[in-house]
């Protein structure tokens, strides 16, 4: 059974298991782009895009639709749907599993259409991971078939703000008018082409700004003598929580496993984003108590929080000058306990990295950004 | 007052003055993004020239910042609780206690009248009652009508009900509410419950009795 088959197997089967109560948000992009392939012209196309998220603590899933409108597109259309999930039995591992549709309407490559498939295992430890993946896609392109294969294995690391990862995968395709498109030759007949891509990213978010940075390498296999090198950024700037600008440019490299060629870019999307406000309600399978029992000169405040899908649990609130606390994980969920004096406290926790929000049981309060905090009051 | 405890009392005032200063600054170098952290020191200035303590401002401003709010956010969340500070200093003058007025500031925010401030000014004037305030302020961001929750927050103050009585009451209508009591309803019967434990209030009868 290929990559393609498993994948649509697998969103099927973890679709019904998002249910209408998840968190979800829609984002809709407009931007343009000037794209230029290899020995062409440079052409501008205007891109519409609607992607569509919903998440469970055990399953998160995406689906996305773009439009490019050009007389001389990378693509003309796209479908993706990719998902990702967690079991509860072991929260350091992730399935991710996607699908994707692209409706070619260029005519230096060829009209026609690809549809490609991944699956890509992924495990945790503390700040770092890794993971194994293979996806496959197949292409009809003037009516002719050709169909890439990939496995890979990278993993990353966080520091602080910055996470670094690093890939290796190999490729094995017959899509040569892609690879000719691209300038990559054979030595000698050969029934497929294999090369070797390296590549090392950056991604630093902080605040309303993120970054990212990865450059490839691709280095040619038996008869597909090749070596090729990318650097693709990207960059975008939250205005609101709803407004963003991003950015990017650089050279992709041909990945005959979705059908799109070796090309330079540069764009610029503004970003809206519609997404509910959430409060713990929102959270299946979450509970908190937060227990404010008196003691001599103030009173010690108990959070004890059950979420067991979250692998990060964080409290903040006047009492941490808003620093972010890690909650100490017990056999039964998550605890955390300080002294408070005497007074007016607000509290806010957190699950996953996620929205902050007010324990279950404290009288709930508007923050004045577009989320809640709980009320303590110690007399 | 002499001249040596004038000078006393100027280097005492002084060294408070600092170290609450120093305080502030420390807590002004968690905001990383110099433009954040000029908009809330601009915020803090202008809510301190006009009298009104820095702490509550600086909490709000690192809670944005720890929410992730851009800039402006941040300078509209404080711009907005200067706003209420000063109305909740005026309700409830002349106290100018940081926890009295954050409480005050908190109670607008969730609707309650200044009107009820200065009310519950009126019932006790010479104490604070950041207590009564924050009580008020949950009742209401629980459901209970403002006008039911000022009512029973005076009346328990006016039979002398204790701050450990009122927060438990509050605890209390969580719980009712929490199984499934209206919150009105679970106020009623709660307030009922304090009240019946309170002395009975004042009358012409047994305030003005003198023994004979």
């Amino acid at each position: 059974m290929s990559p393609r088959v498993i994948a649509w197997a697998l969103l099927a089967a973890a679709w019904r298991a998002v249910g209408a109560q998840s968190p979800q948000d829609v984002q809709l992009d407009a931007g343009y782009a000037r794209v230029q392939q290899r020995a062409r012209d440079e052409r501008g196309a205007g891109i519409l895009g609607v992607t569509w998220r919903v998440s469970d603590l055990r399953v998160s899933s995406l689906l996305s639709a773009a439009l490019t409108n050009t007389g001389d597109s990378l693509a003309a259309g796209q479908i993706l749907g990719a998902i990702a999930m967690r079991p509860t039995s072991a929260r350091w591992a992730v399935l991710e599993a996607g699908a994707g549709l692209n409706i070619f309407g260029i005519t230096n490559s060829g009209r026609g259409g690809n549809f490609s498939g991944y699956l890509r295992p992924r495990v945790s430890f503390g700040d770092g991971g890794a993971w194994v993946g293979v996806s496959d896609g197949s292409t009809v392109r003037d009516g002719n078939p050709s169909h890439g294969t990939t496995v890979e294995a990278g993993g990353w690391y966080r520091l602080g703000d910055v996470t670094a990862t690093a890939s290796f995968s190999r490729l094995r395709t017959d899509d040569w008018p892609l690879l000719e498109a691209a300038g990559i030759y054979l030595s000698r007949p050969a029934l497929m082409a294999d090369m070797d891509d390296a590549t090392v990213g950056l991604h630093y978010a902080r605040g309303r700004f993120t970054a990212d940075l990865a450059n490839s390498w691709r280095e040619g296999r038996r008869a597909s003598p090749v070596s090729q090198e990318a650097l693709l950024w990207s960059a975008s700037w939250a205005f609101t929580d709803r407004v963003a600008l991003a950015l990017s440019g650089g050279r992709m490299l041909a990945d005959p496993v979705r059908g799109t060629p070796d090309a330079s870019l540069t764009m610029a999307v503004l970003r809206f984003t519609w997404r509910p406000k959430e409060s713990e309600a929102d959270v299946p399978g979450v509970a908190s108590y937060a227990r404010v029992a008196p003691q001599a000169g103030g009173a010690m405040l108990l959070l004890a929080i059950v979420a067991p899908s979250s692998v990060a649990v964080d409290v903040a609130g006047d009492f941490s000058n808003w620093e972010p606390t890690p909650l100490v994980r017990t056999p039964n969920g998550w605890e955390f306990q300080t002294f408070l004096k005497p007074g007016r406290h607000r509290v806010a926790v957190r699950y996953d990295g996620g929205p902050w929000r007010a324990p279950g049981n404290l009288a709930r309060m508007k923050d004045e950004f577009d989320g809640e905090y709980g009320l303590i009051i110690v007399p | 007052m002499t001249m040596r405890s004038t000078a006393a009392y100027v280097a005492a005032a002084m060294l408070v003055l600092a170290a609450s200063a120093s305080a502030q600054d420390a807590r002004l170098s968690l905001i990383r993004d110099d433009a954040t952290r000029d908009a809330v020191r601009a915020q803090l200035r202008s809510a301190t020239s006009r009298g009104l303590p820095a702490d509550p401002f600086m909490s709000k401003a690192l809670e944005g910042v720890a929410k992730k709010a851009s800039t402006k956010s941040i300078r509209a969340a404080m711009a907005a609780l200067e706003k209420r500070m000063r109305a909740a200093h005026a309700a409830l003058a002349p106290s100018s206690d940081v926890d009295e007025l954050a409480a005050g500031a908190d109670a607008l925010s969730v609707g309650v009248p200044e009107k009820a401030l200065k009310q519950l000014r009126a019932t006790a004037p010479g104490r604070s009652i950041s207590v009564e305030l924050g009580v008020l302020t949950e009742l209401v961001a629980r459901g209970v009508p403002v006008k039911q929750a000022t009512k029973a927050v005076l009346d328990l103050m006016a039979r002398g009900a204790t701050g450990v009585q009122l927060t438990a009451l509050g605890r209390d209508v969580q719980g009712d509410v929490a199984a499934g009591l209206k919150p009105d309803v679970a106020l009623d019967l709660r307030g009922r419950n304090v009240l019946s434990l309170l002395p009975p209030p004042p009358t012409v009868s047994n305030v003005n009795v003198r023994p004979r």
